[in-house]
């Protein structure tokens, strides 16, 4: 019976013992599972982060693209509000130089008669010497631009314009006699027609107009004329500066004085063409002269007080 | 000195199936919380590779964009610099 009990006793306390080692072998298993999966889990942590890194900076990335992309989208708006911003400062920069606030003077360079050959070679002076200067245009291309019109006009105004010179009105046929003075009609249809041209070349409304020959040339129809302007929504302007390219003056050295001795005031206006050679020979010579003597050189805006309305 | 041993034996025996148990459970929730993050990483991968898609497509459209509308930046530039230089003068 001892015997008996006693192999019992060892078969129990075996069965135990098997037991005990199996949980602890199978404790051990799972430790060693548990602390593999926390060092997975450190790992995976560290790759969340980094992935959540990489997101906010390629979301990053997107917004600053997305930003580029509204202002490309947006260029032609922010163009003309740059424009808009560009004659404000001019209209306060001018009401400075008037009131002697500022130790400067202005001067407006405009150009009459164009676009015609030679129009390439002015603003290529201009832009040599970062000048933006006024193209009083016109039309009708049979007297003033001869065979080389057609060569050398059709994109004039589109690069005129695109360069930041103001593209203004001189008629369409600058027909002095028989033509744009025989009534503020014809004159203003004219006008009208020139204007057409210039939209359709270049999409811009132009809102200054300069009178062929000079707003005398209208005599006894200039009040009328001017009122019908001003239904129109344009403005106005002559001239207080010139070098005479227009009429008789034949040589540089001339041109030079006339320009020279018209030139004084804290606002001028100056008169050439682009069709004269002379005065693209003196252009560069006549744009330092104006510099030398403290002078800016603007494009003419309507809000302009030179610009009449 | 049986009973002694038996006690002993039973108390390693509970002790170790309470540890067992604890150890299990431990790693049930280790294992649960990993694959919470793994989803977690699966998702954001899922999120950069649609992203950077658009991103690919965004740069395109710029590209684009930066093609035809290279003129018109140089144009808007250029009236900014312009007023600055009035505005230096005023100042």
């Amino acid at each position: 019976m001892d015997k008996r009990n006693k192999t019992k006793n060892v078969l129990i306390i075996i069965l135990f013992t098997t037991i005990i080692i199996s949980l602890i072998i199978t404790n051990v298993y799972f430790i060693k599972l548990s602390n593999d999966a926390i060092k997975n889990s450190n790992e995976l942590k560290n790759k969340l982060e980094k992935n959540e890194e990489k997101l906010d900076k390629l979301n990053n990335e997107i917004n600053n693209t997305n930003e580029l992309i509204t202002l490309y989208k947006n260029i032609d708006t922010k163009i003309n509000e740059a424009k808009q911003e560009y004659y404000k400062t001019l209209k306060e920069f001018e009401n400075k130089v008037l009131s002697g606030e500022v130790n400067y003077k202005i001067a407006y360079l405009t150009f009459d008669d164009g676009p015609y050959y030679l129009t390439h070679s002015f603003l290529k002076v201009l832009e040599e010497n970062d000048v933006r200067a006024t193209f009083f245009t016109i039309g009708y291309d049979k007297d003033y631009c001869y065979d080389n019109r057609s060569m050398y006009c059709g994109d004039m105004y589109k690069k005129i314009y695109n360069l930041g010179h103001t593209l203004a009105n001189h008629t369409y046929t600058h027909h002095i006699h028989n033509g744009i003075y025989n009534s503020s009609d014809a004159f203003i249809n004219d006008v009208k027609k020139q204007e057409q041209l210039i939209k359709d070349r270049t999409g811009f409304t132009t809102n200054i107009v300069r009178f062929p020959g000079g707003s005398a040339q209208a005599k006894g129809l200039k009040n009328d004329i001017v009122n019908k302007l001003k239904q129109n929504g344009y403005g106005w302007v002559d001239w207080t500066s010139l070098n005479g390219d227009g009429a008789t003056v034949s040589n540089t050295y001339d041109a030079m004085n006339n320009f020279k001795n018209t030139i004084g005031d804290k606002v001028e206006v100056v008169l050439f063409h682009d069709y004269s050679y002379i005065t693209l020979s003196i252009l560069p010579d006549a744009i330092k002269y104006l510099k030398d003597n403290n002078y800016v050189l603007l494009p003419l805006f309507y809000e302009s007080k030179m610009v009449n309305k | 000195m049986r009973k002694v041993v038996s006690i002993l034996l039973g108390i390693s025996l509970i002790s170790l199936i309470i540890f067992l148990s604890y150890n299990i459970n431990n790693y049930k929730q280790i294992k649960e919380s990993n694959n919470n993050l793994l989803k977690e990483i699966k998702q954001i991968e899922k999120d950069f590779d649609k992203n950077n898609e658009n991103k690919k497509n965004q740069e395109q459209e710029l590209e684009k964009l930066k093609n035809s509308s290279k003129e018109k930046i140089n144009t808007y530039e250029m009236w900014n610099k312009w007023i600055n230089e009035i505005k230096q003068k005023m100042s």
